[in-house]
């Protein structure tokens, strides 16, 4: 009889059969990919508790605490899960791929471990942004024997490793490292590894850093180019422009399952014959009111349903238009697979505007900031002195990258949340660890004021 | 005077060994021997010999010169010597020195409950039975034997039918093809199952062939099903609702319009004209109906005897467009090959078909519960309407146009052997296996809900088991000796294979299939083996019939253990002392017949919770990247995992008094489970959600107290009746970390709140977890400490709004101010039966009950939480409505910022009751007058079930449990709109060749 006590998984792959060949790094960094394919958390760090929300009719608690401010711990959009599980799948990739004996893996071995890199620094940069404090892990979690109940590092400690781990990314990668737009878009290359420079180096106040590794990204042979004014709607429409250089890939037909609900929360109720969303948060007041008629960025970014409100169910109804997904199946269906941009070359632009400003360089951030404002149709700055370029560049980022995650992060940045939104209490400059996490773990402690 | 002789059972003349033989108003007196023989001395010829024996009447006798005096001793009752399955095994009920309860096949026959398992509720002291709901052919029970020990690996017993381990319900056996089930409770009894046999196993016996002239049966019966409407809460009216919403919007939002979510289209729904007033109640519920057809073949010739049987079950649900049909197949058959060898099989098959509705939470009966009445059913058009905006789906369009097809098909069989090496020792193997193959077939139209395109998915799964078993027993005595042995090896493996395929865009609504789909957005399959290996010896000793000595071991290998502990031993033991055997017993014996008092330690296990592969950790695929295959790690290997440990103690007694009218018996007992198989969750720093471990203790400790008696028995009226009740106490002991687990259950969508359930150190399993609710704040001046919700710059309690007690006193209602509101374990169950037959009419009344349970009455969540665009109870008329106002509920307010309905004793309610589970009246035709037709007997009744329920619970039915079947093993006491379980009242006719 053969022995029925000792079972293989036939349908299951376990550590010991694992990382075995250059096929398994390969699947094993795709997987850490996989982890960023819910951008609606950390695109609502980014812009939540902001002057960029509205509540409407439909929003449930967690979206008015989200455009007022006032979050608690139980609030379902505080949990960091969705990261940390990313830095579980990049430790692994990290601690495992230079094992792998299979030569085959030559070729590539280090573009791998380079893409890991840069997507464990995204996630502590994204961590670090948003709490401040929190457990900086840098190992895999192999045995039931480790520890499970970290302490947090000090935000210091996490900019320093993102810092590091984005320097180790830049010495494995280049600007083309892939033959497919998607996958140039998509994956990790050189011009993205140097846009996270760019904006780690403005938190950092090295500005002449700053200033040059976002102008390696804008003379890259990578060839990223501002698409023009009439084709802006087309960076979030269409799929991976000329502009972008990292952008989340969410795509239907691969049936991955992953959704970009931002597609969800902001779209307004589907009208007969043609889906929707389910309108649970749109733009402020302040914003629509920021965008000047000639501005093209405008009705990409906020709209109206008009009367009749067809193709959408309900009439006069505010919405954000940016990520709208793909409707199928003759209008009546709807998938939430926007691709989420989380670094463009305007960004970038309008990141090294803002560094050669802090340098003192004042009129070649006008150059810059004009090219911004140009492409959006509107007429050059009329800003000269540094302190007023400083505002027209927070002011051109608010109206350019509104709803890309980015808002809170420049607020809290430039030290000037509480000016511009009005919310004055100081613990909203960090967000509350989840309460559940809090119970699970007795190490960590509660950002203050939660 | 030497009298000598030989003591023989009326039964069969066996020689009857341990009779006490004493001479009357003496202390003289003596025993027999193995064979029966004795041999004892008296004083003079004149005196009187008194043979005594248990479960024997009596008798004198005065030899009057006699020296060799042969008694035959007459049965007193044939109860205590009625045969009780044991593990791989049977024995005299007089001879059982465990925990053991026993039902005949005769006492849950033609009752209207596809599963039998269902039928044991209210007649065994110590298994509680639950059903969870009343939808068709739904073998999703809850079963308990002496409580719940297991947080994550499953509370269920083990099934064994005809010796085949068994699972996933016992729908897929026809009760009328059952000859007894026995609960193995203590783990004495159990503990020859080892690793599966921590929740008590129960054995399932199907009858088989006698030998005689062969008979035939048929067996019919029709019954309706209806629910209990005076249970149904009232809802309101569309102008109720009306004025409900507009309230409950001004109050939060501070809008007045109604919005398009409950008047669409400038007011007007379905293009009618007007607004509807549906009672969406009335529209999903619907008279059920009932009915089975049996055929039943048995008999015997010299070597060869058989069972056969045929049935059709037919079920029409309580909730429109659901039914159930099933068709069972039985063939037993046993043939003498010679006088040492005996050969047979026991074949079951079974095909079952169900068309379900979703249930609970989401399901068509909740939106029933909650829908808007401004909505009609149909549009003015004829087709459905489903244009409600508040997304709640039209619960008559979805059973009726979706497809929820559930396809079970089973065969289970096995062949034996048993050889008879030497007098006393036979060889017994046995083969069998069990194919299961079930397939859900699941078909959306693109016009059963608002803003869907047609899709279908077929999900299949195919088991198979397989077993083998080789037994060696031994029998033997030798003077006042009695010795048995068993040894046994057993080998089983569990293969399932799933498959699951779903499509979308399908050209047409009127083909199902996926075929006719042109988008596939699912294709997968997976396959997983477990597989146990066993080596199992028991030996019994018995003294003179009067003191019992059993132990036996199991060593269980199972390949879901991590490699550093493969296997396991479970020992058991037990001892038995027959006081009433005792001579100084015997003056007491002429009024007590049987008294035996039992003592049991045994250590069982529980694998249950462990997946096939768990222990050695996983890297999932399906983390691809557009389009690029993704693998990455999801399971920590845990090589360390193993058995759950059970040990029990069970200290019982069993009397029998007035010629065995009255007999009791009573079990006490302690049952102590550790290295619980607990999912603990893991800080989400680690990346993963939890890891199974084996930390953590629980215990049970109760009482189980059973009587029967026989309170007529005249030639005319014979009166019978049993009385059960059983008392557990659970509590956890250890948990990880000594950390609390919170279980959340529900979602925040309409009407529902988040509910919690606590595993806490010190308290028992299924408490429930949430805020201390003490009435209404009249005028918002009550609120007298100007208490806040959530946080420190939260809400304040207003006048209208639940008055929350803050526990640790910081003037802050939130999670710090939970605390255990509630449980959902009884403290007692039982039941109670009595049978009367009076010459040809034949009486059987069960009554069964539940005390001491909370249940959360989610279905109150859902009409009474005046969220969002719910339908309310009418009793939402009550409501706060202005300062001052001195109710029980509380003001609408849409957005409810202070947590009005909240997880709180608001929704918590006792769940004890009494319900009238069955009655029948049955007439047996007189059989002089059968005899003319050629028919050995006709039997017409008529059965009612669930006739009465007397509770104070509010809600539909106090026995739902939501979340019972799911494997949420804690879950327990949550009624969210469960499918709702009804009366039955039918008849039928038995008729016999």
């Amino acid at each position: 009889c053969e022995n029925v006590t000792e079972q293989v998984n036939p349908s299951g792959i376990t550590a010991t059969n694992f990382y075995k060949t250059a096929a398994d790094a390969d699947v094993a960094i795709n997987a850490c990919y996989d982890a960023f394919q819910n951008p609606d958390r950390y695109v609502f760090w980014g812009d939540g508790r902001t002057d960029l929300f509205a509540v409407t009719d439909r929003s449930g608690l967690s979206e008015q605490q989200l455009v007022n401010g006032d979050l608690n711990a139980t609030n379902g959009f505080v949990s960091w899960d969705i990261m940390y599980n990313a830095i579980k799948r990049t430790n692994s990739v990290l601690k495992n791929v230079p094992n792998i004996a299979d030569a085959g893996l030559d070729n590539r071995r280090e573009r791998i471990l380079g893409e890991a890199y840069f997507l464990r620094a995204m996630a502590y940069f994204y961590l670090v942004r948003t709490f401040d404090n929190v457990p900086l892990i840098l190992e895999p979690y192999e045995s039931l024997k480790q520890d499970f109940l970290p302490k947090q590092a000090t935000p210091e400690q996490v900019y320093a490793q993102v810092e590091a781990d984005l320097k180790e990314a830049e010495k494995r990668l280049t600007d083309r490292p892939f033959t497919s737009a998607v996958e140039l878009k998509g994956k990790a290359s050189l011009g993205a590894v140097r846009s996270a420079l760019t904006d780690l180096y403005l938190w950092q106040k090295k500005y002449q850093q700053a200033a040059d590794a976002a102008q390696q990204v804008i003379s890259s042979p990578a060839g990223y180019a501002l698409v023009s004014g009439v084709n802006f709607g087309t960076i979030f429409f269409n799929k991976n422009t000329a502009e972008s250089i990292w952008e989340v890939q969410l795509n239907n037909t691969y049936l991955e399952g992953n959704n970009n609900f931002l597609v969800n929360q902001f779209l307004p109720l589907g009208g007969t014959g043609y889906a929707g969303g389910n309108w649970t948060l749109k733009y402020s007041a302040k914003l629509l009111n920021a965008y000047v008629p000639a501005d093209v960025r405008g009705p990409v970014t906020v709209r109206n349903t008009g009367t009749p409100g067809a193709p959408y169910r309900d009439p006069n109804t505010e919405y954000i238009n940016k990520y709208q997904g793909t409707l199928a199946n003759q209008n009546a269906l709807r998938f939430f697979d926007a691709n989420q941009v989380i670094y463009r070359l305007a960004d970038v632009i309008l990141m090294r505007a803002e560094a050669l400003n802090e340098l003192g360089k004042t009129a070649d951030a006008i150059l810059l900031l004009n090219q911004i404002r140009t492409r959006a149709g509107l007429p050059a700055t009329t800003a000269v002195s540094q302190a007023d370029v400083r505002l027209a560049i927070e002011n051109e980022r608010f109206l350019e990258l509104a709803f890309e995650g980015k808002r809170y992060f420049d607020l809290k940045r430039t030290g000037r949340y509480a000016a511009v939104t009005g919310k004055t209490n100081p613990n909203w400059l960090r967000w509350p660890i989840t309460a559940n996490e809090l119970t699970l773990n007795p190490n960590l402690v509660q950002n203050p004021g939660y | 005077i030497t009298v000598s002789g030989r003591v023989t059972s009326d039964a069969g003349r066996e020689a009857l060994p341990g009779v006490n033989v004493s001479v009357e108003g003496t202390t003289t007196g003596t025993t027999t021997a193995a064979d029966g023989t004795y041999r004892i001395s008296i004083p003079s010829a004149s005196a009187t010999i008194v043979f005594s024996y248990i479960g024997y009447i009596t008798q004198r006798m005065k030899p009057g010169g006699r020296t060799q005096l042969d008694v035959t001793l007459e049965e007193d009752n044939k109860s205590l010597n009625e045969v009780v399955v044991v593990g791989y095994g049977t024995k005299d009920r007089r001879d059982v020195t465990t925990a053991i309860s026993s039902v005949s096949g005769k006492d849950i026959q033609n009752l209207p409950v596809a599963s039998p398992v269902a039928l044991l509720q209210g007649r065994t002291a110590g298994v509680q039975i639950v059903n969870n709901t009343g939808a068709p052919g739904a073998s999703n029970l809850t079963i308990r034997v002496r409580g719940a020990t297991s947080i994550n690996a499953g509370n269920n017993p083990l099934f064994i039918v005809d010796g085949l381990p068994f699972e996933g319900g016992t729908s897929d056996i026809n009760p009328n093809d059952i000859e007894s089930i026995e609960v193995l409770k203590d783990a004495a009894a159990s503990a020859i199952y080892g690793s599966r046999a921590a929740n008590g196993v129960v054995l399932i016996t199907t009858k088989r062939g006698k030998s005689g002239k062969a008979s035939i049966n048929f067996n019919y019966y029709k019954g309706i099903q209806q629910v209990d409407r005076t249970r149904l809460p009232k809802l309101m009216n569309s102008t109720e609702f009306i004025e409900l919403i507009q309230e409950q919007r001004a109050n939060g939002a501070g809008v007045t319009s109604l919005y398009a979510f409950v008047l669409p289209e400038n007011g007007i729904i379905g293009g009618n004209g007007r607004i509807s007033d549906t009672n969406w109640l009335d529209e999903v519920i619907q008279t059920g109906a009932m009915d089975n057809y049996e055929i039943a073949v048995q008999g015997g010739e010299n070597k060869l005897k058989f069972y056969l049987s045929g049935a059709l079950l037919n079920q029409k649900g309580a909730l429109v467009f659901t039914d159930y049909k099933r068709y069972t197949g039985k063939l037993n058959l046993d043939y003498q090959a010679s006088n040492k060898l005996k050969l047979g099989t026991s074949i079951n098959f079974t095909r079952g078909l169900t068309n379900g509705t979703p249930e609970n939470e989401g399901g068509t009966f909740q939106a029933a519960l909650f829908k808007a009445p401004v909505n009609p059913v149909r549009a003015i058009d004829g087709t459905y309407f489903l244009e409600d905006i508040s997304g709640i789906l039209n619960p008559v369009a979805v059973p009726d146009l979706e497809t929820r097809l559930k396809t079970k098909t089973r065969l289970l069989a096995n062949a034996f052997a048993e050889f008879t090496i030497l007098p006393g020792l036979n060889f017994k193997t046995s083969w069998g296996t069990d194919l299961v193959y079930e397939r859900d077939d699941f078909f959306q139209p693109s016009t059963s809900r608002r803003g869907t395109v047609a899709n279908g998915s077929t999900n299949t799964e195919d088991d198979v088991n397989w077993i083998y078993e080789h037994t060696l027993n031994y029998a033997t005595f030798f003077g006042q000796h009695r010795l048995t042995a068993l040894l046994g090896y057993s080998q089983l493996e569990n293969t399932r294979s799933s498959t699951f395929m779903a499509a979308r865009d399908y050209g047409t609504n009127s083909i199902e299939t996926l075929n006719a789909a042109s988008t596939p957005t699912a294709a997968t399959s997976s396959k997983r083996t477990n597989g146990l290996s066993s080596l199992f010896g028991r030996v019994g000793y018995i003294y003179a019939n009067k003191y019992y000595l059993e132990a036996s071991l199991r060593q269980d290998g199972s390949s879901k253990f991590g490699a550093n502990n493969r296997y396991a031993l479970f020992p058991a033991a037990s001892i038995g002392w027959q006081v009433g055997r005792e001579a100084f017993f015997e003056n007491l014996a002429k009024s007590i017949n049987d008294f035996k008092i039992r003592a049991s330690y045994g250590r069982t296990g529980n694998q249950g919770g462990i997946g096939e592969y768990t222990s050695q950790g996983a890297f999932a695929t399906g983390q691809g990247y557009v389009g690029q295959n993704g693998v990455g790690p999801t399971a920590i290997a845990n090589p360390d995992l193993k058995w759950e440990t059970t040990d029990q103690f069970n200290l019982g007694a069993d009397i029998s008094f007035l010629k065995s009218r009255v007999s009791f018996s009573a079990d006490v007992y302690l049952k102590r489970t550790s290295n619980l198989l607990l999912n603990v969750q893991l800080p989400s720093t680690s990346g993963f959600g939890s890891a199974l471990q084996n930390v953590g203790n629980t215990e049970n400790r109760g009482v189980e107290l059973s009587l029967n008696t026989i309170n007529v028995d005249g030639p005319a009226l014979r009166w019978t009746s049993n009385f059960n009740i059983s008392f557990n106490k659970n509590k956890i002991i250890k948990l990880y970390n000594g950390t609390d687990i919170i279980n959340t259950r529900g979602g925040t969508g309409f009407g529902q709140a988040r509910t919690f359930n606590l595993l806490r150190e010190g308290q028992a399993i299924g408490a429930f977890f949430g805020w201390e609710a003490n009435g209404i704040y009249a005028t918002s001046a009550e609120n007298e400490r100007q208490l806040r919700a959530d946080n420190a710059t939260g809400y304040i309690f207003r006048g209208g709004d639940m008055r929350f007690v803050d526990q640790n006193g910081d003037n802050i209602i939130d999670d710090r101010d939970r605390v255990v509101i509630g449980n959902a374990l009884p403290r007692f169950t039982g039941g109670f039966t009595n049978n009367l037959q009076y010459k040809n009419f034949q009486l059987d009344v069960l009554a069964q009950f539940t005390y001491g349970n909370d249940v959360y009455n989610g279905t109150r969540t859902v009409s009474e939480s005046m969220f969002q665009f719910a339908n309310a109870a009418k009793i939402i008329r009550n409501r706060w409505r202005k300062e001052g106002d001195v109710t029980d509920i509380p003001r609408a307010d849409h957005t409810d910022p202070g947590g009005n309905r909240r997880t709180s004793t608001r929704w918590l309610e006792d769940g004890s009751y009494l319900r009238i589970k069955t009655v029948t009246l049955a007439y047996n035709v007189p059989s002089a007058l059968l005899q003319k037709i050629r028919v050995s007997n006709l039997r017409l009744y008529a059965t009612a079930q669930n006739l009465f329920t007397f509770t104070r619970y509010t809600g539909i039915d106090p026995e739902a449990n939501s979340y019972g079947g799911s494997g949420g093993v804690t879950d327990l006491g949550f009624d969210y709109a469960a499918y709702p379980q009804y009366k039955t009242f039918l008849f039928g006719v038995n008729l016999g060749f």
